[in-house]
């Protein structure tokens, strides 16, 4: 079987998890099929390359300025098409997968010119995001998503939550919909001993690291994270809290840790390479994820394989993922008070940490390992 | 094997009428049928979508599932995939011999369609993004003339449809020799064009045969 994918961001270029997911989706798949991803080109990234078992085909779609992002959006699409199609010229496709709305003119297009099937992941919905559509740009992007669940044979969906949304928010029969979790690497994600010196960066010898991995949005709910930090440090004055990854919101969120007086105790470390934010989970006492809005959440995925116990907001794919009192402990979204309280009872309890650090890294294994997802996409595919 | 069926691309068509792409579309398409040329349309029209036969010439209209109109530059890459739905059923049905597009909104999915069904393709410009905005360095207008010179590079022949658009083409696309003017309400140049396509497909019968 010979796969297509197509992903707006495929490592070196990283905007969220999506291109973790694409590249070892299209790892572990390759095992079995030929794979193919066309993909946004990155500097110093070659145009072709195979990566193991994967050809990556890098388009440079920075050809011409765009007035806003959907149009930027329009004219990748217009360039992932040209050479999407040369690809299929050459070579016969029985799969094309989607990844996202925001390739999605070049895969229907792509579809409808070679008669290949089209599969489609939707890894979250504009409503989702925005809760709600509100404006002429969300209401684009989420026709753009309905029109691909429309077209596509299959979909994808990477939790029970995301099948609920996108069967309602766009009519789609259910049956049409598969619900595949993503998956982590237990081999690159696993318990490591702490590195010192690399501690050094982020907190003081006598500090329990607090972290944070994820966009700086609105929808992954760092204020809420910062809102709780006072009563945080009041039980626990050793906390630090670490907050890695970038985002528009950053500023926001740092004059918000200044106002409530915490900012010495509150690290925005910016852009962390993966092999870092690795080093930063053998480090950290426990990892928060506070969304408002999570399809998935990779991060808690990479947190408990490498046994780092999680406090969850109640929401999403989290919700799914976590077992609470076992893996981690799940919070109300959107409420400090008891993501404070959750906190606190993990930094309180040794015993409870280190029992929902090994749970957590057995749950990893034994669900969401790499081939158990790629096994399952191939039986997506072989309905087609 | 000899021109038998063209496949017409363009935005416009009667009676969708904006500006004159709409009559030169379909003067040209009129003109192929007389010549015994099976000639296929696929336009774009919002309250006709479907296929009939009008004095000959197929037409096929295809409208868009994005309903919310944002830009004309996001507008053109979001219907793109419907004129290639449309196009490679009509090329995989009876077959095509050559694609001839208009402008660089229907130029996406005829560069596409080229491509994977290895067509040869004409493309046609009534006017260039230079000539039309007041504002070239803008970034709407940088990047439809991005857009125009992918269409125009992409194409086997280019035409224009006067002198001036013809030389605007030549200056901004580097595309040198090979733009033709085509007026379509002249009889002699709609000939020109006929021999400009019969070229076209010879070329691309000796490159298979060859």
């Amino acid at each position: 079987m010979r796969i297509l994918m197509v992903s707006w961001e495929y490592p070196p270029r990283k905007i969220g998890g999506l291109a973790t997911h694409v590249y070892e989706l299209a790892r572990a798949l390759s095992e079995i099929a030929e794979i193919h991803v066309v993909t946004c080109s990155f500097p110093g990234a070659p145009e072709t390359e195979t990566i193991k078992g994967t050809t990556v085909h890098r388009v440079n779609v920075y050809s011409a300025p765009s007035p806003d992002f959907l149009t930027w959006t329009m004219l990748m699409n217009v360039n992932l098409l040209k050479a999407g199609a040369e690809l299929v010229a050459e070579k016969r496709f029985d799969i094309i997968h989607c990844h996202d709305w925001l390739v999605a003119p070049a895969c229907i297009a792509l579809k409808h010119a070679s008669s290949s099937r089209l599969v489609a992941t939707i890894h979250s919905t504009e409503s989702g995001r925005r809760h709600g559509i509100y404006t002429d740009y969300q209401r684009v992007i989420n026709e753009i998503e309905g029109w691909l669940t429309y077209e596509a044979s299959r979909i994808v969906c990477c939790s029970w939550s995301m099948v609920n949304e996108v069967a309602s928010l766009f009519n789609v029969p259910r049956d049409k919909i598969w619900m595949i979790p993503n998956g982590i690497d237990t081999e690159i994600y696993r318990p490591t001993p702490p590195d010192d010196l690399f501690r050094r960066r982020y907190a003081k010898q006598d500090e329990r690291i607090v972290l944070y991995v994820g966009r700086l949005v609105p929808e992954k709910g760092v204020n809420v994270l910062i809102g709780a930090v006072p009563k945080i440090l009041s039980v626990h004055p050793d906390s630090k809290f670490v907050i890695v990854g970038e985002g528009y919101a950053r500023e926001q969120l740092s004059s918000l840790a200044k106002y409530l007086g915490v900012d010495h105790k509150v690290y925005f470390t910016g852009y962390v390479s993966d092999s870092d934010i690795r080093k930063l989970l053998s480090l950290a006492y426990l990892q928060v994820i506070p969304s408002i809005y999570e399809p998935f959440g990779i991060v808690c995925l990479e947190a408990a394989a490498s046994g780092v116990p999680v406090v969850v907001s109640d929401t999403g794919g989290l919700s799914e993922i976590v077992e609470d009192g076992v893996t981690g402990l799940k919070v109300q979204p959107d409420n400090s008070d008891a993501l404070a309280a959750a906190v606190n009872r993990i930094l309180s309890d040794a015993a409870l940490r280190d029992s929902m650090s090994k749970r957590a890294r057995r749950m990893a294994e034994e669900r969401f390992s790499m081939k158990t997802v790629a096994d399952r996409t191939m039986e997506m595919y072989r309905t087609l | 094997m000899t021109l038998k069926r063209v496949l017409i691309l363009t935005t416009e068509y009667p009676p969708r009428t904006i500006g004159e792409v709409a009559a030169s579309a379909q003067v040209l398409s009129k003109r192929m049928v007389r010549e015994g040329i099976l000639t296929s349309v696929v336009t774009f029209d919002d309250w006709r979508p479907g296929q009939t036969v009008e004095e000959g010439v197929r037409v096929c209209r295809v409208t868009t599932h994005v309903r919310t109109f944002y830009s004309i530059l996001t507008w053109g890459p979001l219907v793109a995939p419907e004129f290639v739905r449309a196009s490679s059923e009509i090329i995989r049905g009876e077959g095509v011999d050559l694609i001839h597009s208009f402008e660089w909104t229907t130029g996406i999915p005829a560069m596409t369609l080229k491509t994977i069904h290895n067509l040869p393709l004409v493309c046609t410009f009534h006017t260039i993004e230079a000539q039309r905005t007041a504002s070239k360095d803008s970034p709407l207008s940088q990047s439809i003339s991005f857009l125009e010179r992918e269409v125009a590079r992409a194409g086997d022949a280019v035409t224009a449809t006067n002198e001036i658009t013809a030389q605007m083409l030549s200056a901004e696309y580097g595309l040198h020799d090979n733009v033709h003017v085509i007026r379509f309400g002249v009889e002699g140049d709609l000939m020109k064009l006929l021999s400009i396509y019969r070229k076209l497909v010879e070329c691309r019968n000796e490159d298979i045969d060859g």
